[in-house]
């Protein structure tokens, strides 16, 4: 892993956030890094935390969110920024594309109106002319045919797949250094999401686009994030190189998970895991999955809720203590489970 | 239509569609009127106790062909005959006897389609009262062995929709779906809203109660994992059109419409993957020919002068393809992905498995 130069960094980051039913953590004690040119995706269920950390780290936080930790965009800590110089983080530097791109665009403003508002913002410098032409070469980029047509068109007279790629070229109007993606293909359909994932992955090695998609399916993620953060309970439950973690996952939850999903291979069960997540206004001692994980054993109760780093495997983390209690030591005796 | 006799598998035919067509006007007069063409002669049997699953995009029609069978929907044209009969146009106290009664729907969100102002035991006794089934006393019996049957707890009945997390609403939704003792279940995406953990759990709950109640289940979705899973047939629609029906292995395996390879190779490795130009058209203003033609990598003219029919293209299987099995997938594009390995723990924390209830357990002695 790289040292200063990460262009996304959170460092024990919690948010919390009260509301009648007490206090609800959305994020426990969250560390990760996104190298620059590195696509990272932030895996997990619905109320993981995989939303609200790229929330967190864009500052667009409901108003009584109380965050706790660093988060360093860019070499700049975000956390205690505000006006002016948070308005030029938010309209320059990170980006964010939504999962729903009807309600990204103003429906009553034309798609070139709001492509030229986006690259205003982030270079005010720039005329109108210059931001226009600039709107048309972004949307060639994403694959849009006929742009200068579509820049007076109407976010109702397109297509999903065409308006989550406008919303993209919106973004890269700002030329950001980090783009951060919400579930960016699920409201979309199979054949069109497999055309954005190809057209994120094609930006990311011609621009050097430090991207983070934020997703609940690892299949989709699989072939185009470098690295794999599983998110549980709003914690890091491991992290390491995607197809490392989706080969050899090192915390039963990843195992779980990957199980349960469907594949073509009818007449067996699913590995349906039991129960669900914990409340977010509960308090979590221990391991947050202990009480769902069929590999649970005493220790489990006391483990802190942070991954530590894997010895024999470089890059990669796991906040399984049964994993990683036999990885501090060096020759470590192992068992395996039953099949 | 002709074809659609022989597709039946071995048991009973519980569903019978001939030609179904259900267009919507969308305005203006004469001439000028616009039809959208929603579904466009549809012709599937479905056998008693059988999974169909029915796959495409958003605006295939495919929502559409599940509503008009239900009969939410007028057919525009075709024929429906369900449990021998003929239901296309069945009215009044026939279409809640012979229909409504026999088959239910299961919904995609099970948090909009249970009304938040009633209690689950009345939300679940409604289809009951409607039908003039039993007195009270008998249906609250009946909610209450419903709710067991879907795994939850009979007491559930006196709480409210927005007491329950997303998987237990989607229970209480198959367990209103099940209340009348129907015998067609159509799912129209009924786990699209769940977390990946929690639809494992309603898959495999439909599952045992297809084998303990012998159900027939039209399973509706885009999921194209789900469907290999759940599925025996698959039927492919594509703007309005059946494409390919065909059992689900060889679907996969060896796609013969265009489409259907399309949508087979989305689970392959990213260098199979076979990506089409472009996005679905418009089914108001739909292609000449065959619907596919403008996307399909091995378009010809023949494609636009003329549609191709539903034919038979081997034991089982139905295609609407001029070129059926010319667009295959190659070796490596139907290698699922393997199964992860398990996971291998330090010997240090495997003593002492917990207890799963926190049962008071003997006094622990502990030293010094």
């Amino acid at each position: 892993m790289t040292g200063g130069a990460d262009i996304l960094r959170l460092d024990s980051v919690g948010v919390s956030v009260t509301t009648t039913g007490g206090t609800a953590e959305l994020l426990r004690d969250v560390s990760f890094r996104v190298a620059p040119g590195e696509v990272v995706a932030l895996a997990g269920e619905s109320g993981s935390g995989k939303s609200t950390a790229l929330l967190a780290a864009l500052r667009l936080l409901a108003p009584g969110a109380r965050v706790s930790g660093s988060i360093v965009v860019d070499g700049e800590d975000v956390v205690p920024m505000r006006g002016k110089r948070l308005r030029r983080f938010r309209a320059h530097t990170a980006r964010m594309v939504f999962q729903d791109p009807w309600r990204a665009l103003h429906p009553l403003h034309s798609i070139g109106r709001q492509l030229v508002e986006s690259a205003r913002a982030a270079d005010p410098t720039l005329s109108k002319a210059d931001a226009r032409a600039l709107a048309a070469d972004m949307l060639t980029r994403v694959g849009i045919p006929e742009p200068a047509a579509r820049l007076r068109a109407y976010p109702h007279e397109v297509s999903g797949g065409q308006l989550q790629r406008i919303v993209i070229a919106m973004a890269l109007v700002a030329s950001p250094s980090l783009l951060l993606c919400d579930e960016p293909t699920t409201a979309l359909d199979v054949t069109t999401q497999a055309q954005i994932l190809e057209l994120l992955q094609q930006l990311n090695s011609d621009l050097g686009l430090s991207i983070v998609i934020a997703t609940h399916d690892l299949d989709v993620i699989a072939d185009v994030a470098d690295r794999l953060i599983v998110m549980y309970a709003g914690a890091v439950a491991e992290e390491g190189p995607t197809e490392q973690v989706m080969a050899r996952p090192q915390h039963p939850y990843t195992l779980s998970l990957l199980r349960a999903a469907p594949d073509r291979r009818s007449g067996h069960q699913l590995a349906a895991i039991e129960g669900r997540p914990p409340s977010p206004l509960a308090t979590i001692t221990g391991c947050p999955f202990a009480p769902r994980c069929e590999h649970r054993r005493d220790v489990c109760a006391t483990a802190p809720i942070t991954p530590a780093p894997l010895a024999d495997q470089p890059g990669r983390r796991s906040a399984c203590v049964r994993v990683t209690a036999g990885s501090a030591g060096a020759g470590r005796p192992i068992e395996r489970t039953p099949v | 239509m002709t074809a659609s006799g022989e597709t039946a598998a071995a048991g009973e035919v519980a569903l019978r569609v001939s030609d179904l067509t259900k267009h919507f006007p969308m305005g203006g007069w004469g001439r000028s009127r616009t039809v959208l063409r929603a579904v466009d002669g549809v012709s599937l049997d479905i056998s008693q106790g059988e999974t169909v699953g029915l796959v495409g995009e958003s605006g295939s029609g495919k929502t559409t062909v599940g509503r008009t069978l239900i009969r939410l929907y007028e057919p525009t044209s075709g024929r429906i005959e369900f449990e021998g009969r003929d239901i296309t146009r069945a009215s009044g106290a026939r279409l809640r006897r012979d229909v409504r009664r026999r088959m239910s729907m299961v919904f995609q969100n099970p948090s909009t389609s249970l009304n938040p102002y009633l209690r689950l035991g009345s939300a679940l006794a409604e289809p009951l009262v409607v039908q003039r089934m039993g007195d009270a006393a008998w249906r609250r019996d009946r909610v209450a062995q419903m709710l067991e049957l879907v795994g939850l707890d009979a007491a559930m009945a006196s709480r409210y929709p927005q007491e329950l997390s997303g998987g237990q609403r989607q229970r209480v939704g198959i367990a209103r779906a099940l209340i009348t003792d129907p015998s067609l279940i159509i799912a129209d995406e009924p786990t699209a809203s769940l977390d990946v953990s929690v639809q494992a759990q309603i898959v495999n709950l439909l599952e045992r109660l297809q084998r303990e109640l012998g159900l027939t289940y039209l399973f509706i979705t885009h999921d194209l994992a789900l469907i290999g899973h759940i599925s025996h047939r698959v039927a492919v629609m594509y703007l309005g059109r059946l494409v390919e029906l065909s059992p689900t292995d060889q679907l996969f395996a060896e796609p013969l419409h265009p489409y259907s390879a399309v949508l087979a190779s989305t689970r392959g490795t990213p260098e199979h993957r076979i990506i089409p130009a472009g996005e679905i058209p418009s089914p108001i203003d739909p292609p000449s020919g065959c619907v596919f033609r403008t996307r399909c990598p091995i378009a010809r003219q023949r494609c636009a002068a003329e549609a191709p029919p539903l034919h038979q293209a081997g034991p089982g299987r139905f295609v609407a393809c001029h070129f059926p099995g010319e667009l295959g997938l190659s070796a490596a594009a139907h290698s699922a992905r393997p199964q992860p390995a398990d996971i291998t723990f330090a010997s240090s924390t495997t003593a002492q498995p917990q207890p799963v209830a926190a049962a008071p357990g003997p006094p622990h002695r502990e030293k010094g």
